[in-house]
């Protein structure tokens, strides 16, 4: 009980700190770094979990937040309030969608597998592309946002706080620990009675979900978007968090998200006339990483959330 | 005595090899059956028919009376049939509870939506379910002495105790037939005795029928009640062991024919 309170004091104090003391660049940078910790969260989870390979989390965000968009001007006529519910419908629709796509492809594996959800991301993004009902190419416009920064951030904290909790719980559980199970040995795994193929796809559609969800909550949180937002490097993006905290470790993937959000806008400002050191800072921090550290931040472990002051390390898997 | 499990004019071909030929062989209610065979002869082939990882081309596989010659491995152990690796297949970043938790809990979380909604809200029942587990774990583990371990690394394991979570592992899914491949791979001679004292215990303490395939003649020898000798995938011995070791048949798969003078 105790240490839900410092969570929710925690969250309430930073709330605070961010509406009032800081400038609306700030605001929108912290909003868009929980929107990347949900979709690292989603691939981490049938990638770093599973260890099936994904390389089209773009394409399921592009249906969450168009699902949502959509849903928002044509039948709540821009009613902000009912953004969670638009939200909620693209994830489901990305749930849906991914179910659909792991039909065929979980009989793959490896890159195999990538390329098959990269293709399915690629349709995603061409199909929007020529659907002039939706913009097509110029995009679609003036999404209801909320009115609020501290809405946005509430939101924005609820959905985070959902997609950690879901995953935690379910990594830690007989779910996870079949998924565990595949990653080291699938044939083993199979031999124990487990039905692989089905756990697979059941990972997959809760990682589509999550990716709808964080979709969903982007459209919003822009205004705006446009089947360029959803390319390919969108998906290699996701990979690079998710990859950087650590395949298999969640929290991992949250404290990746917030410096590779915070990194390239911080380095901005050290623009030198015509030299853009930002692009040259930022691959240069990414390799000494992968060099250094290739497991990943945390590797496949979990910060302790019991003690907040004391980030205490749970032994959890190795690669250490 | 029953028939637990019976094998009908199994064939495989892989290209131009009949890796296995119309092989029949049958084992019966708690009978300790060893396959053998020189390298090639087809063992490991026709375990991983039975096991469900390959199609047999022809020929019926029943168990219990009820026809498995079609189901896939995950199906096959549901049915009662648990087996090990020639090579070891341990979850090697997993612990050795985690292990062993991995094949029980196979029985009892279907996977239903009560099953999803209580792991997710980790209700008391849940807690209750999941401490219930680790318990039947912990138990098996602690009749193969490696308790002490339970929170180890199961790749961290010395070679004989991960031969033994392996058999450990395969009997929490709490099989009636066993099958073991080459479950002596790579044990020195006092591993192999320790071994040998193991498959027996293992057989009477859990009511157990075994198919082993090995290639320590000494050990098939001692505990095997009936051997089946394969032979370039065609069957030419199935005897008693003492048959076995003086079938002109047999000597003659191994060590090839004696030159007439």
């Amino acid at each position: 009980m105790k240490k839900y309170l410092i969570f929710l004091v925690s969250v309430i104090v930073l709330g605070v700190v961010l509406n009032f003391f800081m400038n609306s660049y700030i605001q929108a940078v912290f909003i868009s770094f929980m929107i990347n910790a949900i979709m690292a969260l989603s691939l981490n989870f049938i990638t770093g979990l599973a260890d099936q390979f994904s390389l089209g989390q773009a394409g399921l965000m592009a249906i969450g937040a168009y699902t949502s968009a959509v849903l928002n001007k044509e039948f709540f006529n821009n009613d902000w309030t009912m953004i969670p519910i638009g939200v909620l419908a693209g994830a489901f629709m990305a749930a849906g969608a991914g179910y659909l796509i792991s039909l065929p492809s979980f009989r793959l594996k490896g890159d195999y597998l990538a390329i098959v959800t990269l293709g399915m991301a690629e349709i995603v993004r061409v199909v929007l592309l020529n659907w002039n009902h939706v913009g097509g190419p110029r995009g679609y416009n003036a999404i209801t946002k909320f009115p609020e920064f501290y809405f946005s951030f509430g939101f924005a904290v609820l959905l985070l706080t959902f997609t950690f909790m879901t995953m935690y719980r379910l990594k830690f559980s007989w779910f996870g620990r079949n998924l565990w199970a595949i990653n080291e040995d699938d044939i083993a795994a199979e031999v124990m009675g487990l039905n692989v193929a089905k756990t697979k796809r059941r990972a997959f559609v809760i990682s589509s979900f999550f990716a709808g969800l964080g979709g969903g909550f982007y459209s919003h949180h822009l205004g705006y978007i446009s089947p360029g937002s959803f390319g390919f490097i969108i998906s290699v993006q996701i990979l690079i968090v998710a990859v950087l905290g650590g395949l298999g470790s969640l929290s991992g993937s949250i404290v990746a998200a917030l410096i590779l959000t915070f990194l390239p806008e911080a380095l901005r400002s050290v623009q030198t006339g015509s030299l853009d050191l930002r692009m040259i800072i930022y691959p240069i921090l990414l390799i000494v990483m992968m060099i250094v550290r290739p497991q990943g931040l945390f590797g496949r472990k979990e910060i302790s959330l019991s003690h907040f002051g004391l980030t205490k390390f749970k032994a959890r898997g190795s690669n250490e | 005595m029953s028939k637990l499990l019976s094998v009908d004019n199994l064939s495989i071909q892989f290209g131009g090899l009949k890796a296995v030929d119309d092989v029949s062989f049958h084992i019966n209610k708690s009978e300790l059956l060893g396959l053998i065979g020189p390298n090639g002869a087809g063992k490991t082939t026709v375990f991983n028919i039975i096991s469900g990882f390959y199609k047999a081309d022809s020929g019926k596989i029943n168990f219990e009376d009820q026809d498995i010659t079609e189901a896939n491995a995950a199906e096959v152990n549901h049915f009662g049939l648990a087996r090990t690796f020639q090579n070891i297949r341990l979850f090697k970043t997993l612990t050795v509870l985690e292990n062993v938790l991995m094949a029980l809990q196979q029985r009892k979380h279907n996977g239903s939506f009560k099953d999803w909604f209580s792991s997710l809200l980790n209700t008391k029942s849940h807690q209750q379910l999941e401490l219930n587990l680790k318990l039947e774990a912990l138990e098996l583990l602690k009749i193969f002495e490696l308790d002490t371990f339970a929170q180890e690394e199961a790749g961290s394991l010395p070679y004989g105790a991960q031969r033994k979570l392996e058999i450990v592992r395969a009997l929490a899914t709490k099989p009636k037939l066993l099958m073991l491949d080459e479950p002596a791979a790579g044990m020195n001679h006092q591993e192999t005795q320790e071994l040998n004292e193991l498959i027996r215990f293992i057989k009477n303490k859990f009511n157990l029928t075994i198919l082993l395939i090995e290639h320590d003649m000494k050990l098939v020898m001692n505990i095997c009640d009936r051997i089946v000798v394969l032979n370039r995938g065609k069957k030419i011995a199935d005897n008693i062991p003492y048959e076995i070791k003086n079938s002109p048949q047999v000597i003659e798969a191994y060590l090839g024919k004696r030159k007439h003078e």
